[in-house]
């Protein structure tokens, strides 16, 4: 995935449109699955899960391969996890550093695995503590 | 060397002047791993020149142990062609040595030959791992830059980002604040919501902005570390006691302590200045309690200059991760501020390059930072 850092401030919200801009951008299927009641977080993590996905995707590229994305809402974090084919080179690379950095600023945690050959899982999590009013 | 000497004398040859020689024999060898190449020509010119008496000693089994020595020196230390040119020229001393009657004499060539071929490989060998090593260390700083660069451009768009969330929480309050002004005063239901907005927009846009600043600061976050903080505490004077002496939070978490912690002090020195705080950070089951407390000095001269928003302030901050604050007299006449902040991981020990650490330690200018490459093409691990 082209990562335009200018534009597309959507949010988790945004990440619904990960399937679509995928296709568009020539990144192959992106499948969204959201577990989990859907909650509306702070801006800074919204935005911060987003560009983890975002640089998660880049790393698990392939035309052909689908890649799945999963959300899960629990009460005092945001899960994400992505799977697909294991993009390899320096894009990939500095894609999973940046995505890994995204999470630590946040306090979160962050992992890259690859379980079998040529299969990369990304998984993360951003503190979401709902705002005590 | 004395081995040498005593070995020529049953033949019964010996005199001064040969011991005198074999002793000199012995010298460039002190000289051959250095300059390989010197020692073998110095030697080669002692063999050539040696007295008749020596000649004995230079047949013996103990004195075919040079050549080969010098010979593997030259092959190892010296380059290819002075170290073969050294060789070859010490294989003519020994022939002449010899006397020409077997000329070519292969024994002689045996001696030195193969042993500086030897060295040569050796060399190469050495060089070669010199190379890879050398290779290695390139690759290794290559990829260090590879991440500095990856997570320094990162940094610049999170900077960037929280900039975007901070000015648009900062629009919204002006906007928000904007329509209140014009709205009909008697409409309180509306004026309550657009406080709660405002309130939860001014809130958002704190602790990113605290976040920009952590992230911007060139020594890191140190701006917003407990540690630095305790440190300038102690140096004021005040008791400090953190239990655990050694732990871990999340960014966001010390980042309020942070802040709970300052207010506190300046809060003691502005209504009792002179009053050393006693301040008690503590982490026990999940919740982070930071207990501030002084005596009060009567009357000081800046005790009414605050806007008496602070407290409020730190409820506020507190609030926003879901802790709480009690502040108040205590029963010694002095004044006691508690501060509870709960913690989501208490584990959050991984940490980012240099430039964002989240740890507490009690001591003082103890290595503080904690941080693990990942690799850059392959799996980026950190179990969790």
């Amino acid at each position: 995935v082209k990562l335009d850092h200018r534009h597309d401030v959507g949010g988790v919200v945004g990440a619904r449109d990960l399937p679509a801009r995928g296709a568009a951008e020539g990144l192959g299927r992106v499948d969204l699955e959201v577990e989990g009641e859907r909650r509306p977080l702070t801006a800074g993590v919204e935005l911060a899960a987003y560009r983890t996905l975002q640089h998660a995707l880049a790393a698990t590229g392939g035309r052909d391969d689908p890649a799945t994305v999963r959300l899960r809402y629990l009460p005092e974090r945001l899960e994400l996890e992505v799977q697909g084919s294991q993009a390899g080179g320096t894009i990939a690379g500095a894609a999973l550093l940046a995505a890994r950095e995204r999470v630590l600023v946040l306090g979160g945690k962050f992992s890259a695995d690859s379980p079998s050959p040529g299969h990369r899982v990304v998984r993360a999590w951003l503190p979401a503590v709902p705002f005590h009013a | 060397v004395t081995c040498r000497c005593r070995d020529s004398r049953p033949d019964g040859e010996s005199s001064p002047r040969a011991i005198a020689w074999i002793l000199a024999l012995a010298v460039p060898l002190f000289l051959a791993q250095r300059r390989p190449v010197v020692a073998t020509c110095i030697t080669s010119l002692l063999v050539a020149a040696a007295p008749h008496a020596a000649g004995q000693f230079l047949a013996s089994p103990l004195a075919y142990g040079l050549p080969v020595v010098l010979s593997y020196w030259c092959g190892a230390h010296a380059s290819l062609r002075p170290g073969l040119l050294a060789a070859l020229v010490l294989t003519a001393a020994l022939q002449i040595r010899a006397g020409f009657a077997d000329a070519p004499n292969l024994e002689i060539a045996i001696a030195t030959l193969p042993p500086w071929w030897c060295g040569r490989e050796v060399r190469r060998r050495r060089q070669l791992v010199r190379e890879l090593a050398e290779e290695t260390r390139t690759l290794e700083a290559q990829e260090e830059a590879f991440v500095r660069l990856s997570v320094e451009r990162e940094r610049t768009r999170i900077a960037r980002d929280l900039h975007d969330i901070v000015s648009h929480h900062l629009a919204l309050i002006v906007i928000q604040a904007g329509a209140g002004r014009l709205a009909e005063p008697s409409r309180a239901e509306t004026a309550f919501d657009r406080f709660a907005t405002i309130r939860s927009a001014a809130t958002e846009a704190l602790t990113e902005a605290d976040r920009l600043v952590a992230l911007l600061h060139p020594d890191g976050s140190d701006v917003l570390r407990l540690a630095p903080l305790l440190d300038r505490a102690r140096d004021l004077g005040a008791r400090v006691s953190v239990t655990p002496t050694d732990f871990h939070v999340a960014p966001d978490v010390e980042a309020v302590a942070h802040y709970v912690i300052r207010e506190a002090i300046t809060n003691t020195m502005k209504h009792a200045p002179g009053a050393a705080p006693d301040i008690r950070i503590a982490l026990h089951d999940r919740t982070l309690t930071i207990t501030v407390r002084n005596d009060t000095v009567p009357a000081s001269p800046l005790a009414d200059t605050g806007s008496g928003l602070g407290l409020v302030n730190l409820r506020e901050r507190l609030g926003s991760l879901g802790g709480g604050l009690d502040a108040g007299d205590d029963d010694n006449g002095g004044f006691r501020l508690t501060a509870i902040l709960p913690l989501v991981e208490t584990n959050a020990r991984e940490t980012s390059l240099p430039l964002q650490r989240s740890r507490i330690t009690s001591s003082r200018g103890r290595e503080q930072q904690m941080s693990a490459l990942p690799s850059a093409g392959g799996s980026t691990g950190s179990g969790s």
